[in-house]
């Protein structure tokens, strides 16, 4: 895994940043409110969204985050849970989410 | 003086220029190789360009082979902007491990089923190169005979997650490759008028 250099950072925002093209829906997702000097983003928004919608890729990118140590598991399953039982209300199918989850869970194993 | 410099200064380039093409991975060759086959929706992480593509078979396969799910996932690029690349695809399996193979066809029906979905986007697109994609696998995969392209790409999806016993997105992953190459298609159409 390669390490995190600004120019892989900004290459990142700027895929999310297509993917995505509304930057609130981010921060609601996932739950968690962007908080003084943390700069940008919230890395457990980011890995909740990815995670609700659960392409191969985004599984990955999500265990890169994990692996990098810019969010630990145990904070984004209280995360996760926090925000389950108001997923539907974004159009996200809890089932499925919940899906993903586990994924996650099982190949941080 | 001046000219040993100068001198100097061009060795240190054409040594950099080398270390640089030396140390490109294999990912970036892959999909520097892309690029030449009109794929070029994948983002760079160097200005390495590929003087060629490698032949259609090792091409199906070393894509298979990557760690990155987005370069995997390119399969289903190459196959709907080449379908002819689809005679390589036994050669490919052969060149695989079981997992492996199971990507590939996976990628494959999936390309077959977004090139019926999108046919009338990919078909202007494509002109003289368009050519349907055979369905090699929907048999032995256990793919309805019946129903729209969408609706069998979901059930390609749920076999798929059986079958890589990995709870992902197939149907998404699928449709966010033919999303990618379409945009980046019909933005350079744009550009080219």
């Amino acid at each position: 895994m390669e390490p995190v250099t600004l120019d892989t950072l900004q290459s990142f925002l700027q895929r999310l940043g297509e993917r995505y093209p509304s930057a609130g829906i981010l921060y609601l997702l996932g739950g968690s409110a962007l908080r003084p000097p943390t700069p940008a983003f919230d890395p457990y928004s980011i890995a909740l969204s990815k995670i609700a919608r659960g392409f191969g890729a985004d599984l990955e990118d999500v265990m890169f985050l994990l692996h990098e140590g810019l969010i630990e598991f145990g904070e984004l399953e209280r995360h996760f849970n926090a925000i389950l039982p108001d997923a539907s209300k974004a159009d996200i199918d809890p089932t499925e989410f919940r899906g993903y989850f586990e994924e996650i869970r099982r190949r941080q194993k | 003086m001046k000219e040993s410099i100068r001198a100097y200064t061009q060795s240190r380039l054409e040594r950099a220029h080398k270390e640089s093409i030396e140390t490109v991975t294999e990912e970036e060759k892959l999909v520097a190789e892309l690029g030449l086959l009109g794929i070029r929706y994948l983002s760079r992480q160097s200005p390495y360009q590929a003087g060629k593509v490698r032949p259609p078979e090792t091409l199906l396969a070393d894509l298979v082979r990557q760690p990155s799910a987005r370069v995997r996932a390119a399969v289903i690029a190459v196959l709907l902007a080449h379908s002819e690349y689809a005679e390589a695809v036994p050669a490919a399996l052969e060149k695989l491990q079981s997992y492996e193979r199971l990507i590939l066809q996976g990628f494959y029906m999936a390309a077959v089923l977004l090139q019926q979905e999108h046919v009338h986007r990919l078909r202007p697109l494509l002109a003289a190169q368009w050519r349907w994609l055979p369905d090699l696998f929907s048999t032995e995969w256990g793919l309805p005979a019946d129903g729209t392209p969408r609706e069998r790409l979901a059930a390609l999806a749920r076999e798929h997650r059986r079958r890589a016993q990995a709870t992902v997105n197939w149907a998404g992953t699928y449709e966010q490759v033919a999303r990618q190459l379409l945009r980046q298609w019909e933005v350079q159409t744009q550009w080219n008028r």
